[in-house]
């Protein structure tokens, strides 16, 4: 399956996405990414790259004191306005791909796989 | 009954050794993994290896979990950095491209202005020109006409004097006729 972008959308791009998706306006860095996707730490890089290369997604250095926080400053990942239109069109257009006989949805939703909303949820709030 | 030393030996190395040996192990871990990650990150381009390392140590420093944990991370880092160079790697030649095409877009530019820029010119020189042309061919047009118009008042009064010397002529034919006739009749009477 391959994004508008061109790059291929594996299941760790669609967690990825979903987390990203599940707060739109807010930033995350690599840990609670992987946390919430339920991918093994320290492979989430690669997927990240490739959605800040394709513009999907912007990162940030965190702005504090490391001294007063006592750990190093983190890099925190943000969905930009157009990739959280394009990661919701992406995912319902992989939904659909999936689903593409009526009552299939229901039975990927049971098994976790597919999101439930449509294209334009989440975003913005 | 004696122990004998064989058995004292393994007693020894299993109940002292190992678990030290193995804390030892276990305590060098989080180092490895640090290397791991240092090593992961000098596999990337070098534009970005030191953002990627301080994120990747920033993360490693509050992994939560023990040390064979930070040495997973370390691992996946480590498996994960081929493919991370190579988008990096790939996202720094479409820069480069896409600088080289800009580069190439503005000397074009440049090119067809200084193309437009010279055709002005050479237009200008040659509606210059075009106008001195012009401007003297009016010029000699006016001077021949000039020179036509008096050398044709100068044959006008040739033609008006040679007009009036034979009307005069003529006169002086006619007075001496006219005195021939009267003599002629003067001599018939």
């Amino acid at each position: 399956m391959v994004s508008p972008t061109g790059f291929q959308m594996t299941l760790q791009t669609q967690a990825v996405l979903r987390v990203l998706l599940d707060h739109p306006l807010q930033e995350h860095y690599g840990l609670e990414i992987s946390k919430a996707a339920g991918l093994p730490s320290g492979s989430l890089y690669p997927t990240m790259a490739r959605l800040e290369r394709a513009g999907w997604v912007t990162s940030d250095w965190e702005q504090v004191d490391t001294h007063e926080v006592g750990r190093p400053r983190r890099r925190y990942y943000k969905l930009t306005p157009d990739g959280a239109e394009m990661a919701e069109q992406a995912l319902a257009a992989t939904l659909e791909r999936l689903s593409p006989q009526p009552g299939r949805r229901g039975r990927l939703r049971s098994h976790g796989l597919g999101p439930v909303r449509q294209p334009g949820w989440g975003v913005g709030q | 009954m004696g122990c004998r030393p064989v058995t004292v030996i393994i007693f020894i190395f299993t109940a002292i050794l190992v678990p030290v040996l193995v804390g030892e192990c276990v305590d060098w871990l989080p180092w490895v993994g640090t290397r791991l990650i240092r090593n992961a990150a000098n596999r990337l381009p070098l534009a970005h290896r030191a953002r990627y390392e301080e994120e990747w140590q920033a993360e490693f420093e509050v992994l939560p979990g023990g040390k064979l944990t930070k040495l997973l991370f370390g691992l996946r880092i480590c498996a994960n950095a081929r493919a991370t160079g190579a988008l990096l790697q790939a996202e720094d030649n479409m820069d480069v491209a896409a600088r080289i095409l800009s580069l190439a877009q503005q000397t074009a530019d440049q090119a067809i202005m200084d193309a437009r820029r010279e055709a002005d010119e050479t237009l200008g020189r040659a509606r210059r020109a075009a106008d001195e042309v012009l401007t003297n061919a009016r010029r000699q047009a006016e001077q021949i006409t000039g020179d036509a118009a008096a050398r044709a008042v100068c044959l006008e009064r040739d033609a008006q004097e040679r007009h009036r010397q034979a009307m005069g002529l003529l006169v002086q034919e006619r007075e001496e006729l006219e005195r021939r006739v009267h003599d002629l009749r003067a001599a018939v009477d």
